[in-house]
């Protein structure tokens, strides 16, 4: 066991940390803090422009190979940056699904020509993308997509509807998985196209979540256009599958840092309401602290083995999820007989809390998909 | 940064297994321990030397590699002198500085720990100490019983001892009753017992991860070929979702562990949070684990030929021996809201 970082990560640490503190200021500062989970439709112009100060900074798409414009970062580096950017409190990125799903999908499944035109403008943060996956019939049964497109000539002209995209309006392109083969079911004759935005046969619908904000969106596809298919026709299935399997956990402990302070503020207030010395609410606040401290032992040991997918690393959506919706009813439990005003001070960020967290068990694979996942590759139980 | 056993802790964790796995099991044991198994261990292992410093004979190790041992000895159930040697009298008399005591249970004695309080009152050559501990931890069986008294270590032969009926037969506690004169080169004032208190909660912690780890793959296991309604049980959404909540708990209380160890090792400023983590988790994590395993298992989970009910009365019993795990938050509670920010 050796918990410490190499002197060369811990240079690293520094550069991050020092930069972020220069340049979090200014036009930037009131940014800080906003525009993560529950919160994504806020100052969006602003943190667009945060986007490319990160650019120009070299901060974006680390973990890429240089030769796509990324910095070759290793998976501690990028931890690191993760790390920092949360301690810096600094805002929900806008770019994170070209750099986290669509680049990498490229890089592995895409030709050089679709890698020059669509990579470098993502590593400036001068092209935004949103991804069209889900659909009304298709939620944990993605499979069950039916958003089709036909190729005429050589353009796919596509019918139908993705939901629950996020950042869809300030999007300029939709990585959308449609059914490119006719009559094809389940998994098969699925393809990767890349959607422009901005034509007159896509349509986007905010819709307004529980919460009162709207960071995800309807969009209608409704004879609209593409060119490109990343993967083979028909292929899009596994290209999909392989896109998912990039995101290697490495973001799970800058999240922690953001989920302790969340934790603090819900300390803060229990002391304020005498909350704090209920003994069954100090014991709920203990146990969610020492699981937010295994949450963070999870994704180290997950980290410790380069990335792989280990037992421990099946846990990490279910865990964290979990402990979040927890956290957001302790806080309702803290404020007590006042939970039911949205406008006290600070506690409009309890509120916020409280109500996002309901999604966390549901995107992303919900508690019970998780489960079912569990069960089934991390402890070989029969399908 | 690596946070993950060393290949030689692995390698060490290896060996416990495949020694233990042709060691006696838990069925054999009969009101005594299997014949020559402790000097088995003794002589061919070691392990009541890896984590005693090398000043007083051991081999200088600490808990984390004395972890791997305890997570194999929670798989198996060995019946053995290891948890009261190893895990609950060394660690005391290891920070007393009781050498000689120390150098007999490396040459072979087994001890166990006691918690006072005890009558003590100075006499001629030493100390007269009387007292009746209850349901001490192998009381019967061990040669030394370890008696703390809030900052004194008394090392005595019992006078006499009751065995008591105890739920985990594999483990028997023993009233133990101490009337005699204990020379002074076995009594020691003014110990401090902390970080003895923390090694013992880890390996507790260790062992009850092995526990419900080997609990959670018999239900595993059993869950894959039993079959009703035509089709193995472990296929139905419902028990899936106990064993995936199973492997949550004991990677979570494994984690923990881990750490604890190694933050009691290093001697890290916050070693009573997390060895408190550990406690909490693991402590339920084995007694929740064995439970559901039992249930998962039906009605052949509840009779005493299977195993299940072994796994489930250990955990129960580690459990006794660690403290609840409420009484572990309300610790860590209390340095939270009582005693400012804590972030490791």
């Amino acid at each position: 066991m050796d918990l410490s970082f190499s002197a060369a990560d811990e240079r690293f640490r520094d550069e991050v940390r020092t930069w972020l503190a220069e340049h979090l200021v200014g036009e930037f500062a009131i940014t800080r803090g906003r525009g993560g989970l529950g919160d994504m439709d806020a100052l969006v112009p602003e943190r667009i422009a945060w986007e490319q100060e990160l650019a120009k900074g070299g901060w974006t798409c680390l973990g890429w190979p240089r030769e796509h414009g990324g910095r070759g970062a290793s998976l501690y580096e990028e931890v690191i940056f993760l790390e920092e950017y949360a301690r810096a409190q600094a805002p929900g990125r806008v770019g994170h699904i070209g750099e986290g799903l669509l680049g990498p999908t490229l890089i592995h499944h895409g030709t050089d020509a679709q890698r020059a035109r669509f990579l470098p403008e993502i590593v400036a943060g001068t092209e935004l993308w949103c991804q069209g996956y889900s659909e009304p019939e298709a939620g944990s049964d993605l499979a069950n997509l039916k958003t089709r497109a036909e190729l005429i000539g050589d353009r796919w002209r596509i019918t139908g509807q993705k939901v629950w995209t996020s950042l869809a309006e300030s999007s300029q392109w939709c990585f959308a998985l449609v059914r490119t083969t006719p009559g094809s079911v389940r998994h098969e004759g699925i393809s990767c196209l890349l959607v422009p935005m901005n034509q007159p046969g896509v349509r986007v619908v905010p819709i307004r979540q529980m919460t009162g904000s709207a960071e995800f969106c309807e969009v209608f596809f409704d004879g609209a256009e593409a060119e490109h298919v990343v993967g083979p026709v028909g292929g899009g299935w596994k290209v999909a599958m392989s896109t998912l399997a990039f995101e290697r956990g490495a973001s799970t402990l800058g999240q922690q840092l953001s989920f302790n302070h969340e934790l603090q503020a819900v300390l803060r207030r229990a002391r304020e309401t005498g909350a704090a010395s209920d003994p069954l609410v100090r014991d709920r606040i203990a146990d969610l602290w020492m699981r937010l401290q295994v949450m963070r032992w999870n994704a180290l040991r997950t980290l410790s083995h380069e990335g792989a997918l280990t037992r421990e690393g099946y846990l990490s959506k279910l865990y964290w999820a979990t402990w979040h919706r927890d956290l957001g009813e302790l806080a309702m439990d803290v404020l007590g007989a006042a939970a039911g005003l949205c406008d006290t001070g600070d506690d409009v960020n309890l509120h916020r809390l409280y109500l996002w967290s309901r999604s966390d068990t549901i995107y992303a694979g919900t508690n019970e998909i998780q489960k079912n996942i569990i069960a089934q590759r991390a402890l070989g139980m029969p399908r | 940064m690596h946070f993950g056993w060393s290949p030689e802790q692995l390698a060490m964790k290896e060996a416990a297994a495949g020694f233990l796995a042709a060691s006696p099991g838990p069925r054999a044991m009969d009101a005594c321990w299997p014949e020559g198994l402790w000097a088995r261990i003794v002589e061919d292992q070691g392990w009541p030397a890896v984590a005693v410093p090398e000043a007083l004979g051991g081999w200088g190790f600490g808990v984390l590699d004395l972890a791997v041992v305890f997570e194999e000895l929670g798989r198996r159930l060995t019946p053995c002198a290891m948890l009261s040697t190893a895990a609950l009298a060394l660690p005391v008399l290891v920070a007393a500085g009781a050498a000689d005591a120390v150098a007999g249970v490396l040459a072979g004695e087994t001890a166990t720990l006691a918690r006072g309080p005890v009558d003590v009152q100075p006499v001629e050559g030493g100390w007269k100490v009387q007292g009746t501990l209850t349901g001490v931890p192998d009381g019967a069986l061990a040669d030394w019983v370890v008696v703390v008294d809030q900052g004194r270590v008394i090392v005595v032969r019992p006078d006499a001892t009751t065995a008591r009926a105890s739920l985990d037969t594999t483990r028997p506690l023993a009233d133990v009753v101490i009337d005699q004169v204990v020379p002074e080169e076995r009594c020691f004032q003014g110990v401090d017992t902390d970080r003895a208190r923390r090694q013992s909660l880890v390996l507790l912690a260790a062992e009850q991860v092995g526990v419900a780890e080997a609990a959670m793959d018999l239900a595993v296991a059993y869950a894959k070929v039993r079959h009703q309604y035509g089709k193995a049980i472990g296929s139905f959404q419902a028990i899936q979702h106990r064993c995936a909540e199973m492997l949550v708990r004991v990677e979570s209380a494994r984690s923990a562990m881990m750490y604890a160890a190694w933050a009691v090792d290093a001697g890290r400023p916050e070693a009573d949070m997390v060895v408190a983590t550990a406690a909490a988790l693991a402590g339920e994590a084995a007694t929740w684990v064995t439970g559901e395993a039992i249930q998962v298992h039906g009605g052949i989970g509840f009779t005493w030929e299977h195993d299940c009910h072994l796994y489930f009365k250990r955990a129960r019993a580690n459990l006794a021996l660690m403290g609840a795990p409420h009484t572990h938050r309300a610790r860590v509670a209390a340095a939270l809201l009582d005693g400012g920010e804590v972030w490791i």
